[in-house]
């Protein structure tokens, strides 16, 4: 019946159907399809297969995959504890995000603290630098010279050797992926609290109801489902992050779920890697779908209308000064100090000795010398490091070009067929990337594209690849805002220019895409900022003459160059900070 | 000869239906108003016809030409079907000015860009807005953007305006002024118009004919006179009210005489003739204004208020049990003699009866005066 | 609800279907035998064919590979180099993958890891054996390359992978027996680079278990006593697996981050490091203060090869004859071998001297090699093994 009802609308060329199931074919196939070549994967011997099992041949179906990751010996090591890992990372990092940033919001936006457009413009930065900043910066800080290579600023001036726990592990990548997702909850709850009408709250006083109690029965009720969706969101992204993980665990062995996926997909070990990608996203999806069913919605941001009129500051009093020093305290040592550091480590000549004879410009502008970074020519003198950069800057900008268009299209397409299959089917499936952890999915398709499909030639190694797994796996951003800025169109701006007979190409340069500028410059910005940070979803993908300035990175993090690392790690924050600069003179706006 | 033409219309919202096999004819010239409740269909009509909506099915011809037909497999793109349309919220576009607004919607392609502005000029000076042309619509007050919206809807010199609840969104004074502009509009013009509201006031206003809607099915269609006195059935008797009207159901009994079903001890007089219902159970719909009341010590209803409004005055009616309500309306010198509590009679001057199975209209009287 | 389950189930067979479909479509290449040795080459016309071909494309595990190639470039003018350096699990998988799609990039290829070499390019041909008859100055390969050193693979260099010490705290090596490392002094102060990014050092923990007889005979000697099995382990190799790991092993990112933390000046108590021999003389160049313990029973560590293919099917091959044959070097260690000739790596070929403490020679007889057959067949159980503990 359905299916009849499209035909028919295909012959009817509404052009938001043809480009609709255009869409929603290309989804199916780079989103549905790749989950179930992952599951067939997980379902068949890998060509370590026969090493571990006698008899067995690769490509034959068997469930040892699954039974040894989930049911073995080995099952505590490779699964149970990693995931205990990833679960205590996504709580911790969230509570630490959502106290901070609901605390924050809530002085900025509700009380009299000053500067407070000075803390608004910086509290975005954690979140549009690459996640692991502060985790890298946390290092050079800490690091002792019993984990192998120089140690730290601790340890240079004042001979201090923290302990384990403190370099290494759970609490700092909570710390570190915590204040990254600061700016997250700080943006919601600062949209949810400006919009909160005040009446409500000021006829609570005059029924004399202490700031308190306010505070507790009517604010944060208020606000409750704001925080809900984005401890949800986080939570989510939490069980998947990945760089920093890989960073600040595997120094001590301490796995999660998305390092173990890297490691078993950098192995070979595909079988293994895809059953936990399942499982990862198996659990997401679980989360959402809780959210779902508790909040009953899986709206990004609610709006909590009311007619949002001035409003009296809440007095801090003694609070006043203490609170200021808080949040200058936190702006300075988790927001400016990280980029300080890993500025200062680039201009060091060896790492880990803070003096001024040791200064040196070699790192960014010296020729090839074997005496350093193995002959490796500083950053603009680098080859490799400028050929990643004009990659990085191609990919962000591409995706977030081609991410914008899809992303309106799709909006439109949503917006107009409310309530029709395709509608509700292209707004689900856009959303399923998000539930894809980032290396599961580069992995996926590395497997998938080495091969062709149809017209579709290989893709392996290509640029196009790249393009296309940024692309999809950011859909949710961009169909999020191409979807909120349609509805914040009215459909009868469009109409009335078809009735006056404008075609749908004119309409949509001339109505739609003016009308929705601001939105989908948001998502584009997004887009931008996450594919020029974005590391696990390229890392397997990516090929020498595809290299992205991330990828480098990780290289040169791992080959111990970190005045390189660091310096590539400081032009990636430069470019994200400048897309985002610019893209707010265009009148984008950085929503999450 | 019709000009428009809708035969057996049907639109489905996804299996349920909005417009349900609607016949209907519109003549050239005429100004038709569809009116009904929100929900009925009214609106999902008018864009059916300007091709905003894929019916389900029926034809809709235009002229000559069938611009729909399901049948045929014929529809006709919504900008090729020569009508302009005005939304309810103008749908003015916000990032245009005024002269934009206008220019966007010109369509005429081989013209000078001389003759495209004096187009535009021309347009704008018959809806009084020369001076706001660069103006942005949020910068306009309503009545203005309400004008913008007319101009362009007129720029392409359309053979068929489209309105779709224009005024609602304007207050009283100011929509009593642009309804009369719309009428002179409409006389200038002399397109054929369709306007789509749910007020009942405008709709006798501005309307040659009246067609009156219900859930997806057309009612009655008539001039406003005739929808006004006549109304074929329960609905549109109660919808055509102002402010309300009176239905009670009664049973007619010998010597004019009119007991209502509810009240045994109660009765009150009518004038003119019925001969359809006599005897049988029927529904009396009788307008405020066509009551007439008596002082009468012994009578059968007392008065429960006296509401003064200006030029008329309201009265509220009770039946002695308080189980009857009626509504009477008239010059302030004929009601303000009375008193609260007071004891009247009352006598209907003219009324339509109705079939209280039905609903549908049996017969009508009225006094010979 | 049902019909949407009805869907999604047939799409999923559906897409089976395609995979399946697929899989065979890609199948790898088959096994291709060696190019045969030793047929005499015109050197002159392949150098005229490496013209018209213009350019050769070398994938190498090293950044040197840069500067090996320099000189290249003067002595062939017309046939450009283009060289990437790409760790050997990335080239393996990019090979693989490349040649299923059909792409042929790769000429050479310079690589390590013989057992991934050996199962999963050389038999599944996807690389193909090429031995240059003679060498760059002239010498007959078969004279200066061992025989073993040319088949299955052609090795290129060697390097241990050995135990650092730093020569400020210790005025020799302060071990002597790989069971030393179980010992409380050395608790949280012998690194390497995770076994789990590092196949060189996964291979090293093989080969104590391969050796678990030589590893028994070794805690004989180092504890005087019989070495009794903890509870469920299986043998002397595995048992010091266990016990290194109780004993607080330390697992860097890097390699050089094992060297640093080894070689770092100033250091009383500086720890040990499981690392790349090489390293020694560049570090200390940098002021590190490293030392080799080559004397360990029952062995310093393994020492590994890097080895030079050409790749299947070459879109180059002329111009890749040209480019191995000049990457084997000649007599003083120059052209292609100079970034790799230096102390802690030796050339394959037997008439350059080597730099380092020791002989090739008695590197192979006190380190271990890698047993490709026993890491293909045995290895993922110590590699299980050690990701249980």
């Amino acid at each position: 019946m359905r299916l009849k009802k499209a035909v028919q609308d295909l012959r009817n060329l509404k052009p938001e159907r043809v480009w609709g199931w255009a869409i929603a074919l290309a989804l199916l196939f780079f989103v549905f399809v790749p989950v179930v070549y992952m599951i067939y994967e997980s379902l068949v011997f890998d060509e370590n297969g026969p090493r571990m099992v006698k008899g067995a041949s690769e490509g034959a179906f068997t469930l040892f995959n699954w039974t040894r990751t989930l049911g073995s010996d080995l099952s505590r090591s490779i699964f149970y504890e990693p995931a205990l890992n990833s679960l205590g990372i996504a709580v911790g990092m969230t509570a630490i995000a959502l106290i901070l940033g609901c605390l924050f919001a809530w002085l900025i936006v509700r009380t009299d603290v000053p500067f407070k457009g000075f803390f608004t413009a910086v509290m975005i930065i954690p979140y549009i630098v690459p996640s692991w900043t502060v985790g890298m910066a946390w290092l050079t800080v800490f690091k002792s010279e019993q984990y192998g290579g120089t140690p730290g600023l601790l340890n240079y001036f004042f001979g201090i050797n923290p302990p384990e726990w403190i370099i290494y592990g759970y609490i700092p990548i909570v710390i570190a992926l915590g204040v990254h997702y600061v700016p997250y909850f700080f943006i919601m709850m600062r949209g949810a609290l400006a919009n909160i009408d005040s009446r409500l709250e000021e006829s609570a006083e005059l029924l004399q109801a202490s700031k308190f109690e306010i505070l507790m029965k009517i604010t944060f009720p208020m606000v409750l489902p704001a925080i809900g969706a984005g401890f949800i969101l986080t939570f989510s992204k939490g069980l998947g992050e990945f760089a920093t993980q890989a960073f600040m665990g595997l120094p001590i062995r301490y796995y999660t779920f998305s390092t173990m996926i890297y490691s078993a997909l950098d192995n070979q070990l595909y079988g293994e890697g895809y059953v936990l990608a399942l499982v990862l996203i198996i659990s997401t999806s679980l989360v959402v779908f809780l959210n779902q069913m508790v909040l009953g919605t899986r709206k990004r941001y609610v709006t909590i209308s009311g007619k949002g009129s001035r409003k009296k500051a809440v007095e801090l009093g003694k609070w006043k000064t203490p609170m200021t020093v808080f949040l200058f305290s936190f702006v300075a040592l988790f927001i400016f100090a990280p980029l300080l550091l890993l500025g200062i480590q680039t201009f060091l000549k060896y790492e880990g000795i803070y003096s001024f004879k040791n200064l040196t410009m070699h790192y960014w502008i010296g020729g090839a010398d074997k005496a350093f970074a193995e002959g490796q020519p500083g950053i603009f003198r680098n080859p490799t490091i400028l050929g990643a950069l004009k990659n990085s800057l191609l990919l962000a900008g591409g995706t977030a070009l081609i991410g914008g268009v899809i992303g309106i299209l799709i909006g439109y397409t949503v917006v107009k067929g409310r309530k029709t299959f395709l509608s509700k089917f292209i707004e689900n499936l856009t959303f399923a990337p998000y539930l894809i952890p980032g290396v599961a999915f580069g992995g996926i398709f590395l497997t998938m594209f080495a091969r062709s499909w149809g017209p579709l030639p290989s893709l392996y190694g290509t640029f196009a690849i790249l393009v296309i797994i940024c692309v999809v796996k950011h859909l949710p951003y961009s169909s999020s805002a191409g979807i909120t800025a349609m509805h914040q169109i009215d459909p009868s701006l469009e109409e009335v220019a078809v009735v006056h007979g404008i075609g749908w190409g004119t309409r949509f340069r001339k109505i739609i895409f003016p009308l929705a500028k601001s939105g989908v410059l948001s998502g584009m910005l997004l887009n931008f900022i996450t594919t020029m940070r974005t590391l696990d979803l390229v890392i397997l993908l990516v090929t020498p003459k595809t290299t992205l300035l991330t990828s480098v990175l990780y290289r040169y993090q791992s080959q111990d160059f970190v005045q390189h690392a660091y310096g590539i790690m400081l032009m990636i924050i430069v470019i994200v900070i400048s897309g985002h600069l610019i893209m707010n003179k265009m009148g984008g706006k950085l929503e999450l | 000869m019709s000009f428009i033409r809708f035969n057996k219309l049907v639109k489905e919202f996804n299996g349920v239906p909005a417009v349900k096999g609607i016949d209907l004819e519109i003549n050239k010239g005429e100004f038709v108003t569809f009116l009904g409740p929100s929900g009925c269909g009214k609106t999902t009509t008018l864009r059916c016809l300007s091709g905003l909506e894929l019916p389900e099915n029926g034809e809709i011809w235009v002229g000559e030409k069938c611009i729909f037909s399901r049948k045929e497999g014929i529809n006709l793109p919504a900008g090729i079907r020569g009508l302009g349309l005005v939304f309810q919220n103008y749908a003015l576009w916000p990032h245009m000015t005024v002269e934009q607004n206008v220019g966007f919607a010109l369509r005429k392609k081989k013209i000078s860009p001389a003759e495209k502005r004096e187009k535009i000029v021309n347009v704008l000076k018959a809806m009084d807005l020369c001076e706001y042309e660069s103006r942005f619509p949020h910068e306009l007050s309503g009545g203005q953007q309400q004008r913008v919206a007319l101009a362009r809807m007129v720029v392409n010199e359309p053979g068929i305006l489209l309105f779709d609840e224009p005024l609602s969104n304007l207050d009283a004074k100011l929509r009593m002024k642009l309804r009369s502009e719309l009428k002179r509009l409409h006389k200038q013009l002399e397109a054929t118009s369709i306007y789509v509201t749910h007020d009942q006031v405008e709709a006798l206003a501005l309307s040659d004919k009246i067609v009156v809607m219900k859930d997806g099915t057309i009612q009655q269609i008539g001039t406003p006179y005739e929808v006004y006195h006549y109304p074929v059935n329960l609905f549109v008797a109660d919808f055509m009210g102002n402010p309300e009207t009176n239905l009670i159901k009664v049973k007619p009994a010998p010597g004019k005489t009119f007991i209502p079903a509810e009240e045994s001890q109660c009765s009150f007089q009518y004038e003119g003739d019925i001969s359809a219902s006599a005897g049988k159970e029927v529904v009396l719909n009788v307008r405020p204004e066509d009551v007439e009341i008596n002082s009468a010590p012994g009578g059968n209803f007392f008065i429960y208020t006296i509401q003064p409004m200006g030029s008329e005055v309201m009265v509220h009616l009770k039946s002695i049990s308080r189980n009857l309500d009626v509504i009477v309306k008239g010059p302030e010198e004929n009601f303000l003699k009375f008193s609260i509590e007071e004891k009247v009679d009352m006598t209907v001057r003219r009324g339509n009866i109705y079939s209280s199975e039905s609903g549908e209209i049996l017969e009508s009287f009225k006094d010979k005066k | 609800m049902l019909k949407k389950l009805f869907i999604v189930m047939l799409l999923i067979s559906v897409s089976f279907a395609l995979f399946a479909g697929g899989s065979k479509e890609a199948a790898a290449p088959a096994e291709k035998t060696a190019a045969p040795a030793a047929v005499a080459e015109d050197w002159d016309a392949i150098y005229e064919a490496a013209k018209q071909e213009g350019k050769v494309v070398i994938y190498s595990l090293s950044s040197r590979i840069f500067d090996a190639v320099e000189e290249f470039k003067t002595l062939y003018p017309g046939v450009e180099v283009e060289a990437t350096d790409l760790p050997t699990v990335q080239q393996v998988e990019k090979l693989k993958r490349e040649q299923s799609a059909g792409l042929y990039n790769a000429d050479v290829l310079q690589l390590a890891d013989e057992t991934t070499i050996m199962y999963d390019l050389i038999k599944k041909g996807y690389v193909v054996n090429y031995i240059p008859a003679t060498l760059i100055d002239g010498k007959k390969t078969a004279d200066v390359i061992p025989a073993e050193y040319q088949n299955p693979m052609l090795l290129h260099s060697i390097e241990g992978k050995v135990i650092f010490y730093n020569t400020e705290s210790y005025d020799k090596a302060p071990v002597d027996n790989l069971w030393d490392f179980t010992r409380p002094e050395w608790k949280g102060r012998f690194q390497m680079k995770d076994p789990m990014a590092a196949a060189e050092n996964l291979n090293f923990l093989q080969m104590v278990v391969k050796n678990s007889d030589l590893m028994e005979k070794a805690y004989e000697k180092e504890f005087g006593t019989k070495l009794v099995l903890s509870p469920g382990i299986e043998n002397a190799g595995y048992e010091w697996i266990d016990r290194i790991v109780k004993n607080d092993i330390v697992l860097t990112s890097s390699d050089g981050k094992a060297s640093d933390a080894a070689g770092a000046p100033g250091q009383k108590n500086a720890p040990l490091g499981l690392c790349v021999a090489s390293s020694k003389v560049r570090n200390n160049a940098k002021g590190q203060k490293l030392g080799i313990a080559w004397n360990v029973e029952p062995k310093f560590g393994i020492y590994k090869g890097n080895y030079l293919f050409m790749a299947n099917n070459a879109p180059h091959p002329n111009a890749a004859k040209l480019l191995i044959r000049y990457m084997l070097g000649d007599a003083e260690g120059g052209k292609g071998m100079k970034p790799f000739y230096v102390p802690g790596q030796w050339a394959s070929r037997s008439d350059i001297v080597p730099l380092a403490d020791i002989s090739l020679g008695e590197v192979a007889k006190a380190g271990w090699s890698i047993d490709t057959d026993y890491v293909y067949t045995e290895g993922l159980k110590v590699r299980d093994f050690w990701l249980s503990r």
